[in-house]
């Protein structure tokens, strides 16, 4: 599911749209639906929106400069660009004073230290999750249509905060606190939508808890909707901690079962490579797809490069990459993007 | 705190005369241990026994050997502990000639061949489980294994496999063989209740780590008060932090210093080496176990270098004893 700002604008824009429109039969539905989509493409400040609207397509934009622009910029545009992504942030703050996004990615440019940030979001939760039960609790009683939804959506900024919060106490080396961060989130919202649950299954994994990880599985099984099947969080969890335990093949099997389930796997776990976490929330993927697992395998590297080995990739990293079949699934990965480029390069 | 090994060679070479002879008054076995004490190699009669004084003689050299190094530059040190492993390793493959079932023999060639920390524990992990399966008694009994002379190998194989296991980041393993041995051992002469706390401390494993404690009557030392420092960090318990850190810093001289530089330490081949107690050798040892802690924990050092005073202590330490800072 993840959090996509664009998305999530659209939502919080069509649901206000929605309320100014006269919407008695499917054909004004539809009407009034075309009307919006045109004027959220071309004609974004006509719609009817609060300041905190205002304030959330600041943050919109900030989250696509810093988490889809930056990573491709040219490194003399870097600066221009982080500064501007500062600048909305804090446009956006002024505008509305508790946006709690805003304030969170300016937090997370601003810290330097792993602690500051991880500090920083404990600080800060009390205010933040007081605020947003109350806002819930105002919107809801003012019993307008859509409310829930609204409610839902004004939730959102709480459960991102948990979210980082716990990502960023899992990478600080607090297990239990990340835990205790994704539990409060995973009882706020069964449903998962900031897949909190992903970094949950890593701290068990840190903390060894094979009945924990367990837990969190078969739970999650009941209130997630549309994972039919295991995502590489889990996997790598399961897999590190059957190797821990010495369990070999079921290690081997969890790890043949991410081969299995993400396309181009093979070369995703030989590199065993990093990526820098969204400012918005993990950034907003396909489900089983590459680019999942990419972000799942960066994440797991808390897990995969703890113990000495002589490579200095950890226990479970060595026991990734020297396996034959991610060897294997790497090459032929290789030899495929070879080919592309072949016939690429022989069309033209 | 580590293996006596000249004491260990003649135990069991008494054990062993006082068995052939049979049913010996407590003056007689008195007398025996004064002559094997005497000339031991008059009393070998096995190859077992031959092995075991090869290795005994090597824990001696290596004894030595340590005691020169600290007049030894960067590249003499590099090089010579490298000659000391060449030696062990042609020692633990001598004494495996001699008798293929000895376990220290086996024990010391998996520490000195061992290619890194995952690879020691995989092969200790079977190693341990080859000699529990050919002698499943060799534990038995009650009262303070490491009173037995014939369980002490076995012993020293489980504590060797509990440390490769926290340094190849299986902590469960680390704990559950780290406590299964203080039940063996409850004298602790390996020590493998720093072993435990460090286990603990990074399972984030508060109720367990405080077990251990009152089983030790809360007497702290450089590993537990390390490792109740950062248990409490990864807990955000910051003022409890601090106070752990403090009683780590009170016990051990320069345990500012071997906290915020630390240095080399050399496998332990098997035992960890001993340490005066509240030294800065002692402190450097905890450090160095710790470290698989402290990584996980990116800015705990940091935090330690910002609470008050240890900069200082680190520093007045450094400059008192001619130390780089």
């Amino acid at each position: 599911m993840a959090f996509d700002p664009a998305q999530e604008e659209y939502r919080r824009l069509s649901l206000r749209f929605a309320r100014t429109q006269d919407l008695h039969d499917p054909f004004a539905v539809t009407r009034a639906a075309s009307a919006f989509r045109r004027r959220f493409a071309w004609n974004h400040d006509s719609l009817p929106q609060t300041d905190r609207d205002r304030a959330f397509h600041l943050v919109a934009r900030s989250s696509q400069i810093v988490d889809s622009d930056l990573p491709f910029a040219d490194e003399r545009d870097v600066a221009a660009l982080v500064y501007e992504a500062h600048g909305l942030l804090e446009e956006a703050l002024a505008l509305d004073p508790d946006c709690h996004d805003a304030r969170r990615m300016l937090a997370a440019q601003d810290c330097t230290a792993f602690e500051d940030y991880y500090r920083f979001l404990v600080d800060g939760l009390d205010e933040v999750r007081a605020k947003s039960l109350a806002q819930r609790d105002a919107i809801i009683a003012k019993n307008e249509p859509g409310c829930r939804a609204e409610a839902r959506l004004g939730m959102f900024p709480l459960y991102r905060w948990l979210a980082a919060l716990a990502a960023r106490a899992l990478v600080c080396g607090r297990y239990r606190k990340a835990l205790a961060a994704a539990e409060e989130l995973l009882a706020l919202d069964p449903a998962d939508h900031g897949d909190v649950r992903f970094t949950a299954a890593l701290a068990y994994a840190k903390l060894e808890d094979e009945e924990g990880l367990r837990g969190l599985l078969e739970r999650c099984s009941h209130s997630v909707q549309g994972r039919l099947r295991p995502d590489a969080w889990s996997l790598l969890a399961q897999c590190g901690l059957a190797l821990k335990a010495g369990r070999d093949e079921e290690a081997r099997a969890h790890l043949h079962k991410i081969l299995d389930v993400y396309p181009h796997a093979g070369s995703v776990l030989a590199a065993q490579g990093e990526v820098p976490d969204g400012i918005f929330a993990r950034l907003a993927v396909e489900p089983y797809s590459n680019d999942e697992l990419v972000l799942a395998v960066s994440e797991a590297t808390v897990l995969t490069q703890e113990g000495l080995d002589l490579q200095g990739i950890g226990a479970l990293g060595s026991f990734i990459a020297k396996d034959a079949e991610v060897i294997h699934g790497a090459m032929q990965d290789e030899l495929e993007v070879a080919a592309v480029q072949g016939a690429l390069s022989g069309r033209s | 705190m580590a293996t006596d090994w000249m004491g260990e060679r003649v135990a069991r070479l008494v054990a062993k005369r006082a068995a052939a002879l049979g049913d010996l008054s407590q003056g007689a076995v008195e007398e025996l241990t004064r002559s094997v004490r005497e000339d031991p190699d008059a009393f070998v009669d096995d190859d077992e026994e031959r092995a075991f004084a090869l290795l005994v003689r090597a824990q001696t050299t290596l004894a030595q050997g340590r005691a020169e190094d600290e007049f030894l530059s960067d590249d003499q040190y590099a090089a010579a502990l490298e000659d000391r492993l060449a030696r062990l390793r042609a020692t633990a493959e001598q004494a495996l000639e001699l008798d293929p079932s000895s376990p220290d023999a086996a024990l010391l060639g998996i520490l000195c061949t061992a290619a890194d920390e995952v690879d020691t524990m995989l092969e200790l992990r079977a190693l341990d489980e080859r000699l529990t399966a050919e002698n499943p008694g060799a534990l038995g009994g009650s009262g303070d294994r490491w009173e037995q002379p014939f369980a002490r190998p076995l012993l020293r194989v489980k504590a060797a496999l509990a440390r490769s296991a926290f340094g190849a980041a299986s902590f469960s393993e680390a704990r559950d063989v780290s406590l299964a041995l203080l039940d063996l051992m409850p004298g602790d002469p390996l020590g493998l209740r720093f072993t435990a706390a460090m286990a603990l401390a990074r399972l984030e494993d508060e109720k367990g780590f405080d077990d251990l404690d009152v089983r030790f009557e809360r007497h702290g030392n450089a590993w537990s008060n390390l490792a109740r420092s950062l248990m409490l960090f990864k807990l955000d318990r910051l003022p409890a932090a601090r106070r752990a850190l403090n009683g780590y810093l009170r016990l051990n001289e320069g345990a500012a210093y071997a906290l915020l530089r630390p240095v080399y330490i050399e496998p332990y081949l098997p035992d960890r080496p001993d340490a005066e107690p509240g030294s800065y050798w002692e402190a450097a040892l905890a450090v160095h176990e710790a470290d698989p802690i402290i990584v996980d924990a990116p800015d705990f050092i940091d935090w330690c270098s910002d609470q008050p005073g240890v900069l200082e202590q680190a520093s007045t330490f450094a400059a008192a004893n001619g130390f780089e800072w």
